[in-house]
């Protein structure tokens, strides 16, 4: 027994790896090769996910409404698989190639090879690494401000506020310094307790941390959690605790789910503040378009952040992501990187 | 016996259970908040879905076999139940029931790799791994499941009813659910592996199988049932995951592979017992949900929770294996 069972802890921990790094990609053409039209190879780190679904769904109706054949390459959280992606894009002879996420040390090369090779790139939340590339983010800082100015209000500056906050993600560390900032000029807002965890389960276990952490600060007030599955979290947390007349939490970002769990009976999630991802999308390949047409174009594009609190989204009615934009019409930024 | 042989002999028995009461008893000195009976509910109804499914993987790993498809089964039962109930509007009851079926057909699946195909267990269950992973995500092409989502390009029929989220969020007489149904299934597990026939062979299978089969065990049959077990229990799981989140989370149950086998192993050094067993499993998932409550509590950011978790897998492994505390046993 003794040899033989620590076999399987070596090879859980192997296979949990294995399980991480995924499959081999490929790409999947949505349309065949037309000499006319423009060729735009998107190559992304992940693929599976509500927010890189609608990402998708919004990436390739833009790509249809411009006449784009898009071809996309889905590493599955393998970087070094987005790396050979990018190659097979340069390969390719594409038009254009648009980088969605990734680390810049894996994609800087493959992009750099593109821009030598005369082929734009346009990067979407991923510092591609070389100048010459065109940045798109959602302006995080912005977001953050947004639901920062609610909790402020709401608490007029003064209360004991738990955090939630993982370092070494590019989003969260701006979502952070906007944090920092806020803290020093309300200094009656204390963060009495920081938390956070990000895994596969990460609503749950940072319900668990929140938990623990609401029982040992009874007095906390507010629980600011700027990424959605921490809010989930939390939510979850206050709700189990009977604590819902007492805690408000302000998350940001959004998704069918949220929008469920944020206009639920006594939610005490409260606000959030989000772009909407089929919307990122869709200015992604309008600016990896423009900048395959050598079209006039911004360096680093920012898209502007929508505040949604619970209560307009209560008003407004909506229980889908797809049904936000029509109800708050700000979502979509057709004036971003603008094709007619 | 020496002095010295009997201290062994305690640390070895003891060891871990008194660490865990130490560890108790520092938190609540230093945590006002960490000794009242609410925190204990919180702790347990934490640690109460791991250890259930721990349960699943100590009798995989009794029969000397190991289940690596366990967080997929989670995963996958976690997307059956919700996509039956938002996607078909089928009622509560019939979601769990499906659920428990999907675990241990796959529990059967694995079981038959095993015994009738003879693939290694590592390599079998390896295999249904990343099946049952991607399979989780096919009916709903990778996204997750909430009421309100569109399933063929018009929004979902149905909701998660206020019954199944009973299960995950409700409790009787003040205690949660889930940790009620964790102390009746551990309280089974115990004794049917310890007391039980059924217990002993499952045993006998897994110390020597050919002895086992030559007094007369059907060794095949006997490997099948605990994949069965293994995979139902890890659906009970499933289903208590799916109604404590209110819906269906993609690989939600991805992190429960790691989680329930430390939870296993550390349990080997409960009482000197130096084998999977009931009891000690649900010690050992109680024990990380304590440390992570507790360090929590003292604002412990999270890579030192990760690091101290490991740290005391490691200590209780050499209590089980190491040769220093490994007396003569026959």
């Amino acid at each position: 027994m003794t040899a033989r069972s620590l076999l399987p802890l070596a090879a859980a921990a192997a296979a949990s790896a294995l399980l991480l790094s995924g499959c081999a990609s490929s790409p999947a053409a949505s349309g065949a090769g037309n000499d006319d039209s423009v060729d735009i190879a998107l190559v992304r780190q992940l693929g599976s996910g509500d927010y890189f679904e609608l990402w998708l769904a919004g990436a390739e109706a833009e790509a249809e409404r411009l006449g784009v054949n898009l071809s996309v390459y889905n590493a599955n959280g393998d970087d070094a698989q987005q790396a050979l992606d990018l190659e097979s894009a340069i390969n390719e002879g594409v038009d254009a190639i648009a980088v969605d996420h990734g680390f810049t040390e894996t994609v800087q090369p493959g992009v750099t090879a593109a821009l030598d090779a005369d082929i734009p790139v346009v990067a979407f939340d991923v510092d591609a690494g070389d100048d010459r590339a065109i940045t798109i983010a959602q302006s995080d800082s912005d977001l953050a401000s947004l639901v920062l100015d609610e909790l402020v209000a709401d608490t007029d500056g003064e209360a004991q506020v738990i955090y939630a906050y993982v370092a070494g993600f590019a989003p969260l560390d701006r979502r952070n310094a906007v944090w920092e900032d806020v803290k020093a000029e309300n200094p009656d807002l204390e963060q009495v307790a920081q938390i956070g965890v990000v895994n596969e389960s990460t609503a749950s276990e940072v319900a668990n941390q929140a938990k623990a952490a609401l029982q040992a600060n009874p007095d906390v007030t507010a629980i600011f959690a700027p990424y959605d599955e921490f809010a989930k979290g939390a939510t979850l947390a206050v709700q189990e605790l009977g604590l819902e007349d007492s805690v408000r939490i302000y998350g940001a970002d959004i998704s069918t789910a949220d929008i469920e769990v944020i206009t639920a009976d006594s939610s005490p999630w409260v606000a959030t503040a989000a772009t909407d991802p089929s919307n990122v999308g869709a200015v992604t390949v309008r600016a990896a378009y423009l900048a395959a047409t050598d079209a006039d174009l911004e360096q680093a594009i920012e898209v502007p952040p929508t505040l949604l609190t619970q209560d307009a989204l209560r008003e407004a009615g909506v229980s889908t992501v797809e049904e936000l934009s029509g109800a708050f019409p700000e979502l979509s930024t057709p004036d971003v990187a603008p094709v007619d | 016996m020496t002095v010295a042989d009997r201290a062994r002999d305690l640390v070895y028995r003891y060891g871990l259970l008194v660490l865990l009461l130490a560890l108790i008893v520092f938190f609540a000195s230093t945590e006002p908040a960490f000794g009242t009976v609410r925190n204990v509910l919180v702790v347990l109804q934490a640690v109460a879905i791991t250890a259930i499914v721990a349960l699943g993987v100590t009798i995989s790993l009794t029969v000397g076999g190991f289940d690596l498809s366990i967080g997929s089964i989670v995963s996958f039962v976690v997307m059956v139940t919700t996509v039956a109930q938002v996607y078909f509007g089928l009622p509560a009851w019939v979601a769990v029931l499906l659920g428990l079926a999907a675990g241990a057909l796959i529990g059967l699946i694995n079981g038959l790799l095993v015994v009738l195909a003879r693939v290694p267990d590592l390599l079998a269950t390896l295999g249904t791994m990343f099946v049952f992973a991607g399979f989780a995500l096919v009916p709903t092409a990778g996204q997750s499941v909430a009421a309100g989502a569109t399933f063929n390009g018009e929004p979902a029929p149905g909701r998660i009813g206020p019954d199944f989220l009973w299960l995950g969020r409700g409790s009787v007489l003040g205690v949660p659910v889930p940790v009620l149904l964790m102390i009746v299934l551990g309280v089974v597990v115990s004794v049917l592996l310890a007391r039980s026939r059924p217990g002993r062979l499952l045993a006998a299978v897994g110390s020597n199988p050919e002895a086992a089969r030559l007094s007369g065990v059907h060794v095949g049959r006997v490997k099948v049932l605990a994949y069965v077990a293994s995979g139902t229990l890890a659906s009970v799981g499933g289903v208590l995951l799916a109604a404590r989140l209110g819906r269906g989370d993609v690989s939600a149950g991805s992190p429960y592979l790691v989680e329930t086998v430390a939870a296993a192993l550390i349990g080997f050094a409960v009482l000197g017992a130096n084998r999977p067993n009931g009891f000690g499993t649900i010690v050992g998932a109680v024990f990380v949900g304590v440390l992570i409550n507790g360090l929590t509590m003292q604002n412990v950011p999270y890579y030192w929770q990760d690091l101290i978790k490991g740290a005391l897998l490691v200590g209780a492994l050499i209590l089980s294996f190491s040769a220093i505390f490994r007396k003569d046993r026959t």
